[in-house]
């Protein structure tokens, strides 16, 4: 533990055993689709479904009418039908179902459905939605969420800045693009029940929202997920949805039924990363001492709620970035509009309000004329200070440590001082961002926040681990392998993980927020500690030495001068019937957030991280090219640290995109890159050379005092991208993505002498 | 998809058959990466489809009297390691380089580029700096048509359903001679060009004698800059009349207003990329 390892699922992927749903294929098999809507908003005026029944090779046609349970699947707020009753509000939306002999017959039948639409007028942009008069997306208002923190005295404080800064940024549409695309296989069981198995990331969210639509007890669905080739928060709620349009048609047409999206069709149907716009008042003094931040965001909810009101939780939270401010007041805002929805991706709405304030940082840092690295490090969060919601950090607050760490290992002083000049119409500059991220659900999520794990250790020794937390690539299971084999002294091929299956393990909430390392970590800890109370116990005895000297190591159990192999001592458990096998609980430390004032301890604890990047700009033709970014993190102990530098470039790289390139564009509702030739995502030879830095502030909650790692890596990429443009450009660019377009029209309209 | 008939014809005679007799709704198969994709998405639904990928007789470069020869089954890859064509037709060579990723260009055809006719082929504007013909044939013989009468528009080509692109050449250029292409995308691979630029020219002692460029991405069909190509003869190559050519072939363009780009923004790149080419030829000097 603490060693770089082989993640233990690397074999099997990259030979391509691994078994994805899509691989699945059983005896009598259907497969589903689902009919979108053609309209971002309408009534439903009638279904005419007669003539795709009557195609041979269709074995059911299902509309809301037929839902058995209650038709609805939205996961915070009950404000999403599964499928599409009287009216559409998205063109994801789905008005019917084909199960089929073949995905091609299916298809077929979708055509064959007549839907009458009665179009309505719509709200596209969360400004359009918030206006008066403006058209209802749900009878109760636009407004889905509005947050707020109060802290200190603005007027006090702006009134004690030497300086003042305002300004809006706008952020985009981002698409999660996980390698694997959603898909479901539902099969019906003889006793009635469903059990389903998916490329899902919150298994347990499935489980609720299939009982709920087929309208059967919790304990007739189990979900079990199939190897899953990404999430990065797109499958969190979304496969609840696709599973449960598959257990529906396979509810009645008591057969097995796939449902593999295409790519295009996941695209339109599962939820984006938050369209933004924020505005930053920000004050300093001349010494760079930050005293006042007022902040509005408005984001745009799109069609359902999702996983908006917890989103815009940690964009309230975060606002202010990873610095000490007295005088704080924030305003968020979510409102439905008639585009797709926008839920949960990497990062959860901090991306978007970290581009602002590094960008505003940094500006002010420019008007003191004062170093970028500077200013940062004079109000960053360090131990005891008070985040903008009052909570005093008594435990692992790295963020220092990262920045300058971040600062020497990209060589800053020398290089910003450098000419940027590198040809007639190349230009380089170097920017600097800085980001902190509550680790797990905090205050807002705090009753989902516990986590289970169910271990067996096996009559010849070997360990097997059920984990509420799933693998979807992150490395979760490896982690957790590492520090069951270091709890019990076995070597890493002892133990095994298995696939989370709800049957197997009780509700542990999802795997989003950065969580599982530390969640199912402690889970597991805790089961192994029963066990291994019993087997000291045993061993105490059987070596006549006092348990408290007794030790897991190598293999063997030890202490006193004596020792008794592990395998031996387990065989003598089984012997005297001594259980071997435990549940283990780990729950969140308490969190708290008070609606008016926004003041409590909103997560239990953070992580932090800074990110320097290094670009090249071509003046002509405005298109940056992102050379290297040195990525500092704070992640308490690196269990593995292979793969918390594997997860620090990933979010590098997907934080480059979201930087330049990738904008899932609507207009008036209708998707205007609804494949992945027109939503750009960066290619290998587009991906820089990132330099992972691990930082370790333990944690004392965490196993062995680790934090979360997966969102943080995304979440300050595009601020330093932009901070590096203006580097080397002086041109700042409020707007994401930074197309080449916008900037060769910014570098032409400020005619900077370059 | 929907279903439908597959051929593998084993003569170029067999293939023209095969096409006149299904007439419009035959396919021919190359590389598939243009056609399978339109199959999919419902753009064609042949019912037959004539794969000519093992007519190995159309696959190959050589140089024949005057002329480099290409044999329309030859890949991208092919064209961009040639030695030949990196010597007579470099501009072809980096254009072929420029498609797709190293899979597509491992699959893909100079033909199959040539009659799909999209505004952004990466091959065709430096085909046409290169004064290449297109040898199209049926069963009632072969005539060569230039490659810039080839493409009508997006999609839309002279060729009749029952002819094949058998060849293509361009002739072997005096000494002097040299081509370039440059080509903008949003992203460094895997890029549909936002605008591209092929330029071919006869230089003689810093004079330009001759000089084509063609447009891609900026037009439904390949453009040539003539303005810019009147400015440039006849005068030697520094920075005013470089930048004075490099902004009316902008201006050449009838550009294309799409996601990928606006009119304003393609003028602003065709004006870089030449640039960026007449650039570098003026430093050789
Ligand atoms: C992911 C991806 C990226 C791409 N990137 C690029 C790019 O960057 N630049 C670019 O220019 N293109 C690009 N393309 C398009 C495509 O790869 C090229 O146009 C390629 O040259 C097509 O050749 P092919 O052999 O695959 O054609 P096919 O798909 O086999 O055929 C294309 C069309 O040409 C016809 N055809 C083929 N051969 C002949 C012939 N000898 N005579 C008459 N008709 C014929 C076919 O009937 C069909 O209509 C890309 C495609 C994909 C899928």
């Amino acid at each position: 533990m603490g060693q770089p390892v082989k993640r233990i699922d690397a074999r099997s992927k990259v030979t391509g055993r691994a078994r994805y749903v899509a691989d699945v294929k059983i005896q009598g098999m259907l497969y589903g689709k689902m009919l979108f809507s053609p309209h971002a908003h309408a009534h439903i005026k009638g279904i005419d479904t007669s003539k795709a029944e009557g195609l041979p090779g269709v074995w059911a046609v299902i509309t809301a009418q037929h839902i058995p349970g209650e038709n609805q699947i939205g996961v915070v707020t009950p404000d999403q039908p599964l499928l599409a009753q009287e009216t559409v509000r998205f063109v994801g939306d789905c008005v019917a179902l084909v199960a089929a002999e073949s995905a091609s017959v299916a298809e077929k039948a979708l055509g064959l459905i007549r839907v009458d639409y009665q179009t309505l007028p719509g709200v596209y942009t969360a400004q359009e939605a918030l206006g008066e008069n403006s058209p209802l997306v749900h009878q109760g208002g636009n407004l889905l969420t509005h947050l707020k923190i109060r802290k200190g005295d603005l007027k006090k404080g702006i009134g004690e800045c030497d300086i003042l800064l305002e300004e809006t940024f706008h952020t985009q549409r981002q698409e999660h693009v996980y390698i694997e695309t959603i898909g479901a296989l539902a099969i019906p069981e003889g006793d009635g029940s469903m059990t389903i198995l998916g490329s899902i990331q919150c298994p347990f969210y499935v489980q609720k929202g299939v009982a709920h639509v087929l309208g059967l007890p919790m304990n007739k669905v189990r979900i079990v997920q199939a190897t899953t080739g990404g999430g990065f928060g797109g499958k969190e709620d979304v496969p609840s949805e696709i599973c449960g349009f598959a257990s529906l048609l396979a509810w009645k047409t008591h057969r097995p039924v796939q449902m593999i999206l295409t790519r295009e069709e996941d695209l339109r149907r599962s939820s984006k990363r938050h369209p933004m716009s924020v505005t930053y008042k920000m004050g300093a003094t001349k010494g760079g001492k930050i005293l006042c931040a007022q902040i509005e965001v408005l984001a745009d909810v799109g069609a359902y709620a999702t996983l908006s009101p917890v989103v815009m939780f940690r964009s309230t939270v975060h606002a202010t970035g990873p610095y000490e401010i007295p005088h704080v007041k924030v305003d968020t805002y979510g409102a439905y509009t008639n585009n797709i929805p926008s839920g949960a991706m990497r990062g959860f709405g901090t991306p978007e309000v970290t581009f602002a304030h590094e960008s505003m940082v940094d500006e002010l840092a420019a008007k003191l004329n004062m170093d970028p690295i500077q200013i940062r490090l004079i109000n960053g969060l360090r131990l005891g200070s008070q985040t903008a919601t009052g909570q005093v950090l008594r435990e692992s607050v790295g963020l220092e440590e990262t920045i300058v760490k971040a600062k020497e290992a990209c060589d800053w002083e020398s290089k910003r001082a450098e000419d940027k000049r590198i040809g007639p119409s190349r230009r380089r500059g170097l920017g600097a961002s800085a980001m902190f991220y509550g680790v797990s659900l905090g205050a807002k999520g705090w009753p989902l926040d516990g986590s289970a794990a169910a271990v067996q250790v096996h009559q010849d020794g070997s360990v097997s681990v059920a984990i509420g937390g799933t693998e979807m690539g992150q490395g979760a299971q490896t982690v957790v392998a590492q520090m069951a084999a270091e709890c019990m002294g076995l070597s890493l091929d002892r133990i095994a993980i298995l696939a989370t299956d709800t049957s197997l393990v009780p509700d542990s909430g999802p795997t989003v927020a950065s969580r599982t390392t530390v969640f199912s970590g402690n889970a597991t800890l805790n089961a192994l500690e029963q066990i291994k109370r019993s087997m000291t116990e045993l061993a105490s005895e059987l070596l006549a030495v006092a348990p408290e000297k007794l030790d897991f190591r190598d293999g063997q159990v030890l202490g006193g001068g004596k020792k008794i192999s592990f395998d031996q001592l387990v065989q003598h458990c089984y012997s005297r019937n001594i259980n071997l096998g435990a549940e283990g609980w780990f729950v969140s430390p308490p969190c708290s957030f008070d609606e008016e004032t926004g003041q409590g301890d909103a997560y239990y604890v953070y992580g932090y991280g800074t990110q320097i990047a290094e670009v090249e700009v071509d003046l002509d033709t405005g298109q940056v090219q992102v050379l290297r970014v040195t990525a500092a993190h704070d992640v308490g102990k690196a269990i593995n640290p292979q793969g918390v530098s594997c997860q620090i470039e990933g979010g590098v790289v997907q934080g480059v995109g979201y930087a330049l390139l990738e904008n899932f564009m609507m207009v008036k509702g209708q998707i205007q890159t609804p494949d992945l030739a027109t939503y750009t995502i960066p290619t290998s030879l587009d991906v820089p050379q990132v330099e992972p830095i691990i930082v370790e502030a333990i944690s004392e909650k965490g196993p062995y005092g680790a934090k979360g790692l997966g969102e943080q890596p995304i979440i300050p990429t595009a601020a330093a991208v932009a901070n590096a443009i203006h580097d080397a450009t002086g041109i700042r660019i409020t707007k994401l993505p930074i197309g080449p377009e916008a900037l060769r029209r910014a570098l032409l309209e400020e005619r900077k002498e370059l | 998809m929907e279903t439908f008939r597959y051929s593998v014809p084993r003569s170029v005679e067999e293939a023209l058959h095969l096409i006149k007799e299904e007439g419009q709704a035959a396919k021919l198969l190359a590389g598939g990466t243009d056609l399978l994709v339109q199959m999919k998405e419902g753009l064609f639904r042949p019912s037959l489809v004539v794969d000519i990928g093992s007519l190995h007789q159309l696959r190959g470069i050589r140089k024949e009297e005057g002329f480099i020869w290409i044999g329309p089954l030859t890949t991208h890859h092919d064209l961009a390691h040639s030695a030949l064509i990196q010597r007579h037709g470099l501009a072809l060579a980096q254009g072929a380089s420029k498609v797709g990723s190293p899979q597509i260009r491992q699959r893909g055809t100079l033909g199959g580029n040539i009659a799909n006719a999209s505004p952004a082929a990466d091959t065709l504007p430096p085909l046409v700096v290169l004064e290449a013909e297109v040898q199209v044939s049926s069963l009632t013989g072969s005539r060569w048509v230039p490659v810039e009468s080839v493409m009508e528009g997006p999609s839309q080509t002279v060729l009749r359903p029952e002819e094949l692109i058998t060849a293509v050449r361009f002739p072997v250029q005096e000494k002097g001679f040299r081509s370039q292409y440059e080509k903008f995308g949003s992203r460094r691979a895997l890029s549909i060009a936002v605008a591209s630029v092929a330029a071919g020219a006869y230089q003689e002692k810093g004079c330009v004698k001759k000089i084509t460029i063609a447009l891609g991405s900026v037009s439904p069909s390949i453009v040539r800059a003539s303005q810019a190509e009147e400015l440039l003869t006849g005068k030697a190559l520094e920075q005013s009349l470089i930048a004075r050519a490099s902004t009316s072939a902008g201006q050449a363009c009838c550009p294309l207003d799409d996601v990928r780009g606006s009119i304003w923004y393609r003028r602003q790149l065709v004006a870089a990329l030449l640039a960026r080419i007449l650039q570098s030829w003026m430093n050789d000097e």
